[in-house]
């Protein structure tokens, strides 16, 4: 093939420019560590970081949701398990005063001492986790007992997102466990009932009030058990989204990330190939008959 | 032949080797100029005369000064300048946007994660006026987010408008050159010259056509070429001049369209995007092609979103017992709900008209609605896609487009300048080349002068013989 000087000058030029780009691109994954800026870069891996990306951010706010939850059946299981003590211990006040040695005016102490238990149930059914009232269902601004225990909340049971799209019960209905709606055992109005026949020094409705009170505790006991059932769930959805997560961030680091050894040899390769281009480009310049020619 | 016959052939020998030496000299000052054809000079024997009763030849003489063009090469070029640029412009307008890169902070998907996010943690506490603001927050983030990314790409594809403007400058004069160096060219060889250096002038003109607009070219028997467009339409033909216009297409989203007005024409015929090649092609094919999709479906995604999302927020209720309201302000159609899209006025004004109950009393923990609203992320929309699988896929789609326009810029790339090495070693300036040239014409002077010396030895004794 017969070569012009132009030829020589325009193949310097395209060799060293390609060698000078391939250089900067070296440097720029490089230096940023990333293989995909880009789109173009890698289109498949690009669409599935976007939703890698929306993946992380939803998976990781349904971690801290689930946890936030299980805090506030946290709380929810501390005031049942209040209630259930405060319970036994009304029963066992009942047991004691139901037996007929003792007399009015200690029957009308215990009735105050089962006023206290009382309020100290609907205090612990009115607990809240910040301005929220945990056990008043979707009424979360109001307390769920007033003072003469009578139920204010709503039947609702609150619904916490496990995953995209997948919800599960994050609450327990204290109307079914305290006032025994749907067949069961009023507690608060038992415990009202056996203060009354202590206040009137009754034994018959003193001891009629230590069946509904067990009940009452099985009623407690059982929301319990529902409350660890949720918290373990809502456990194991934290901890199963912070797993996804993590593996989410794997995956894109994976797609995303270049790897260093591979971006630190190509840097390498890319400086050579230039020194090698400049190189030649200057050695074949010198190659002229002008330098021969006296 | 007489020996004053034979000094007067050696001067015309003399005459003959002057000229390769200037020819020469003139190769070797332009060996640098891309647009320059190397000459050369084509010697002709000076036709012999009888001289007692025998053919003797009567020396040399300059027939012709030639350009080494190897016409086989040069008809590939145009095509491969056309596609070289078309690509190279492609790509580089793709490459340039950013709005779509997928880890960009703050995109797209990151707003609509957000948005989601912002709702779920609502859902645990509907009444929370803090994470009421929050979603709306999150919600006017994603309207943004909507409008930046339209906007980016729509920058794009008006910042290609403008260069296609300018090109179309750029090709009239190029065109109107062309018309005018046909005419000089066609009136030189009708007078028997080869005007070279008009030659190397209107190639270097129909290689800008080319590049630019994807031009290719006709050669008559005059000398003269036609300029063609793609589909066949003549923007020169002879020495006149047809001219390329814009105009706002209405049709294509007030961007802009090209016209071309054939020469002496009085109406302009608007050019089809595979009549234009080089950059002007390109760059028309990454604005309509690849960012016009991502346009229209970014817009599709907003419209169906809005829409998705209005549904169920409208038929929830919000704090104050109110139903009816959307959530998003998107317009009656698709077409540029991307930039359009707004959180609605009273949504935005009262954090607590987002309708997160499904009952109008008002109970504050009531978050209904909200799921069902969080459940508008798993819906399938137009394509029957999630929102962000659409956004995925848009963006995956666009890179796809990218990737190619790259890849074909790299190919298109090294063909071209394949050709143009072949070119340039038809048609390049060899120096060394040319210093033997001089050499050989020196010598050859030299040697003529030799002839005259002793011709005129010769003369000499016969007019000393009395």
């Amino acid at each position: 093939m017969r070569i012009s000087d132009q030829m020589m000058f325009d193949l310097a030029t395209q060799y060293t420019d390609q060698a000078a780009s391939n250089l900067q691109q070296a440097e720029a994954t490089a230096a940023s560590g990333l293989r995909v800026v880009h789109p173009g870069d890698d289109p498949t891996a690009a669409g599935i970081l976007v939703g890698n990306q929306v993946t992380q951010a939803r998976l990781a706010g349904i971690a801290a949701t689930a946890g936030q939850a299980a805090s506030s059946l946290g709380v929810a299981a501390s005031a049942l398990n209040t209630v259930s003590n405060t319970i036994s211990q009304a029963t066992q006040l009942a047991l004691q005063m139901g037996n007929p040695t003792y007399n009015a005016s200690e029957r009308a102490s215990a009735a105050n001492q089962v006023n206290q238990y009382i309020q100290q149930i609907v205090a612990a059914m009115n607990s809240q986790v910040g301005d929220q009232y945990v056990f008043g269902g979707d009424q979360t601004g109001t307390a769920p007992f007033d003072a003469a225990g009578n139920y204010q909340g709503d039947t609702a049971v609150r619904q916490v997102e496990i995953a995209p799209g997948v919800t599960t019960d994050a609450s327990v209905r204290a109307d079914v466990a305290l006032k025994g709606v749907g067949g069961g055992t009023d507690v608060l109005a038992t415990l009202q009932s056996l203060s009354q026949a202590l206040a009137n020094n009754d034994t018959a409705g003193i001891q009629a009030a230590t069946s509904p009170l067990n009940q009452g505790i099985s009623q407690v006991s059982s929301a319990l058990a529902q409350v660890g059932e949720e918290t373990n769930a809502l456990d194991t959805a934290q901890a199963a989204n912070q797993a996804a997560v993590t593996a989410a961030k794997s995956q894109a680091s994976s797609l995303a990330d270049a790897d260093e050894v591979q971006s630190a040899t190509a840097l390498a390769q890319a400086q050579q190939a230039l020194q090698a281009s400049l190189l030649s480009t200057s050695q074949g310049f010198q190659l002229s008959l002008l330098n021969y020619m006296t | 032949m007489n020996l004053l016959a034979l000094l007067s052939s050696s001067n015309t020998g003399l005459a003959a080797q002057q000229t390769v030496l200037a020819v020469d000299g003139n190769n070797i000052q332009n060996a640098s100029n891309p647009n320059y054809a190397q000459q050369q000079v084509n010697l002709a024997t000076v036709p012999a005369d009888y001289v007692d009763g025998v053919l003797v030849g009567s020396g040399a003489t300059v027939a012709s000064i030639t350009q080494t063009r190897d016409a086989f090469v040069e008809a590939q070029l145009p095509a491969s300048f056309s596609a070289a640029s078309s690509s190279a412009a492609e790509s580089q307008a793709l490459q340039s946007v950013t709005a779509l890169d997928p880890q960009t902070q703050g995109n797209l998907a990151s707003a609509f994660a957000n948005f989601y996010s912002s709702l779920q943690a609502l859902t645990q506490d509907a009444g929370n006026a803090q994470l009421r603001q929050t979603a709306v927050a999150s919600a006017q983030a994603l309207a943004t987010s909507f409008q930046s990314t339209s906007q980016a790409i729509d920058a794009a594809r008006t910042g290609l408008d403008e260069q296609v403007a300018g090109q179309v400058t750029q090709v009239n004069a190029l065109a109107a050159q062309v018309a005018q160096l046909n005419a000089q060219i066609t009136a030189a060889q009708a007078g028997g010259g080869m005007p070279n250096d008009l030659l190397d002038e209107r190639q270097a003109a129909l290689d800008q056509l080319a590049q630019l607009a994807g031009a290719t070219t006709v050669k008559d028997q005059s000398g003269s070429v036609s300029v063609l467009l793609g589909g066949g339409l003549a923007l020169v033909s002879g020495d006149a001049a047809g001219s390329l216009t814009t105009s706002v297409d209405p049709t294509n989203g007030g961007h802009l369209a090209v016209s071309l007005t054939l020469a002496g024409g009085t109406s302009s015929t608007k050019l089809s995007q595979s009549a234009l090649g080089g950059s002007m092609g390109g760059e028309l094919a990454a604005r309509d092609g690849a960012l016009g999709t991502a346009a229209s479906r970014l817009d599709q995604l907003a419209f169906d979103f809005a829409g998705s999302v209005n549904a169920v927020q409208s038929a929830g209720y919000g704090l104050d017992g109110v139903s009816g309201r959307p959530l998003f302000d998107v317009g009656a159609t698709a077409a540029g709900a991307a930039s359009a899209i707004t959180v609605d006025a009273a949504v935005a004004a009262n954090p607590s008209a987002l309708a997160a109950a499904s009952t109008a009393a008002g109970v504050p923990g009531d978050a209904t609605n909200l799921q069902a609203l969080l459940g508008t992320e798993q819906a399938g929309l137009t394509g029957g896609l999630t929102a962000t699988a659409t956004v995925a896929d848009i963006t995956t789609q666009f890179g796809a487009a990218s990737q190619q326009a790259q890849a074909a810029s790299t190919q298109d790339a090294a063909m071209l300048s394949q050709l143009k090495q072949m070119r340039a070693s038809a048609s390049g300036v060899s120096i060394d080349e040319q210093l033997i040239s001089m050499q050989g014409a020196q010598r050859a002077y030299e040697a003529v002068s030799k002839v005259i010396q002793t011709t005129s030895n010769m003369l000499d004794a016969l007019l000393n013989i009395t």
